[in-house]
């Protein structure tokens, strides 16, 4: 199995060595910003701008695309490449080789999720008068981990289903549009809570304080509920792999 | 040429209808919300320009295309020499350069396309499906925008693509290179407004070029910014050419 897990770090080192020192660039530039002297009134307070830019700003954005594309590759990906035959003659069962690339990239994106949580009450104690509260960090952590497992459980579908590999990358790449679009129509606000995004940063929703910019409480059913989600989506992939000719 | 520039389409357009379709549908949901959602209960004085402004213009909708223009980059020959139809390409009896000019053509206008049509759309339908109106000169401005930085992006994921062989690599360059260039311009947009042409999203979304009289309609001012867009073009320019020195001097 170690050289399972080996083979599935070669082929997603590159992504995510490429998506965390822009993460962490995205992370220290926004901990380490002068508040007061942005040109927005009322001047927002540390949290404030910190939600903004990064729970719910550039760094989430850049957080969902990297979670999308860790998902990708596998063994269509490979078909076309040359070497799907190889990987398919190794004695091992599909569904291992499948697990193993899962939960590489589940780790990657928990990894990536860090990022936020160990930079930005470490750089705001350096930086700021005083430091980003270290529970949110942690309660934002849980949320981005939870919501990350499902974006990259989305393009990891995304792989096994579709053979073409910019058109899985594609599909990865417009589901938060169209996700976002969705929930956003006029009509299906009800489904605001199913947003990932919203989910991320609480936006619009109950355990955010939307002055403050603060969550209330760690919404431990919502994190279960998406968790379960992404981990359905999963299997139906393995299962798809192993039905595949 | 016409038979490049139809190879050209049909390996790209896919991601192109795929990120047509999301455009479109954003732009139908945005319209249906203007007629039962306009003025949000919230901020019930807000101006329909300023709405069209919030939704299709700015916020995160620079980033947004400057992705999906990223994207629309990729292929051509080393995503070939990945599939093992390099060579066959490379028999042809046509040039490397014209090879990535026809891909370049094919891209620059589904950009042209992408950039325009959502806007426009909005301009047009808005009176008849939303009681409410947008100037489609405005439209057409703010589409110029977005497709001056778009082409420049078209032209980096064209360069990535000659640059990086493995696909996956090209397409994780693509995400980054958007947050990666914010982090670096950041620190070189001052209080003066020096270099603000170069921050994509305040660019794209018009910020530095909005109507300060009538502040609230987020309406471009009579300034449009011809000489930046005609720069944007140059570098564009000079980017391709890049790619194309690339591709001229790969073996495959």
């Amino acid at each position: 199995m170690a050289a399972l897990y080996w083979k599935a770090w070669r082929e997603s080192r590159g992504r995510f060595l490429t998506a965390l020192p822009v993460m962490m660039a995205a992370c220290v530039v926004s901990a380490r910003s002068d508040v007061s002297r942005l040109m927005i009134f009322p001047p927002p307070t540390l949290e404030q701008y910190i939600w903004n830019s990064v729970y719910d700003g550039a760094a989430r954005l850049l957080f969902v695309l990297a979670a999308l594309t860790l998902g990708l590759g596998g063994v269509r990906a490979e078909r076309i490449s040359g070497s799907e035959a190889f990987t398919l003659s190794l004695p091992v069962m599909r569904h291992q080789l499948v697990l193993t690339r899962a939960i590489t990239g589940a780790a990657q994106v928990v990894v990536l999720a860090m990022v936020p949580l160990v930079i930005i009450p470490a750089v705001t104690a350096r930086y700021q008068d005083h430091v980003y509260p270290a529970v949110q960090a942690w309660r934002f952590f849980g949320l981005f981990a939870a919501a990350g497992f499902a974006w990259f459980a989305i393009g990891f579908f995304s792989s096994v289903i579709f053979s073409g590999e910019y058109t899985a990358a594609a599909v990865s790449l417009v589901t938060p549009l169209a996700i976002a679009g969705v929930t956003s129509a006029p009509g299906l606000q009800g489904l605001r809570p199913l947003n990932l995004f919203n989910i991320m940063s609480g936006a619009d929703l109950s355990y955010l304080d939307a002055r403050r910019r603060l969550l209330i409480a760690m919404p431990w059913e919502t994190v279960v509920a998406v968790m379960a989600l992404a981990t359905v989506l999963l299997w139906a992939a393995v299962r798809a792999v192993e039905a595949d000719g | 040429m016409s038979p490049l520039i139809r190879k050209a389409w049909w390996e790209s357009r896919i991601r192109f209808l795929l990120c047509a379709a999301v455009l479109a549908g954003g732009a139908a949901e945005f319209l249906v919300r203007s007629r039962t959602g306009f003025p949000p209960v919230e901020v019930p004085a807000l101006k329909y320009s300023a709405f069209v402004w919030g939704n299709l213009i700015g916020n995160h909708q620079p980033i947004v295309f400057a992705m999906i223009s990223l994207v629309l980059g990729l292929g051509g020959l080393q995503r070939e020499r990945a599939a093992g139809t390099a060579a066959y390409t490379l028999m042809l009896p046509v040039t490397r350069g014209a090879l990535i000019s026809a891909r370049a053509l094919v891209g620059i206008a589904q950009v042209v396309v992408l950039a325009t049509a959502p806007l426009v759309a909005v301009a047009l339908l808005a009176p008849v499906l939303a009681n409410h109106s947008y100037p489609i000169g405005q439209a057409a401005h703010f589409a110029l925008l977005y497709m001056a930085w778009g082409v420049v992006f078209f032209a980096v994921g064209l360069l990535w693509s000659t640059l990086l062989s493995g696909t996956l690599s090209a397409l994780a360059a693509c995400v980054v290179t958007p947050f990666i260039y914010l982090i670096l311009i950041a620190s070189h947009v001052d209080e003066r407004g020096r270099w603000v042409d170069a921050n994509f999203a305040t660019f794209m979304s018009g910020m530095a070029y909005l109507d300060r009289v009538h502040s609230g309609t987020s309406l471009l001012g009579p300034v449009f910014p011809w000489i930046p867009c005609a720069m944007l073009l140059a570098v564009a320019a000079v980017v391709f050419m890049l790619a194309v020195w690339r591709t001229k001097r790969q073996d495959f």
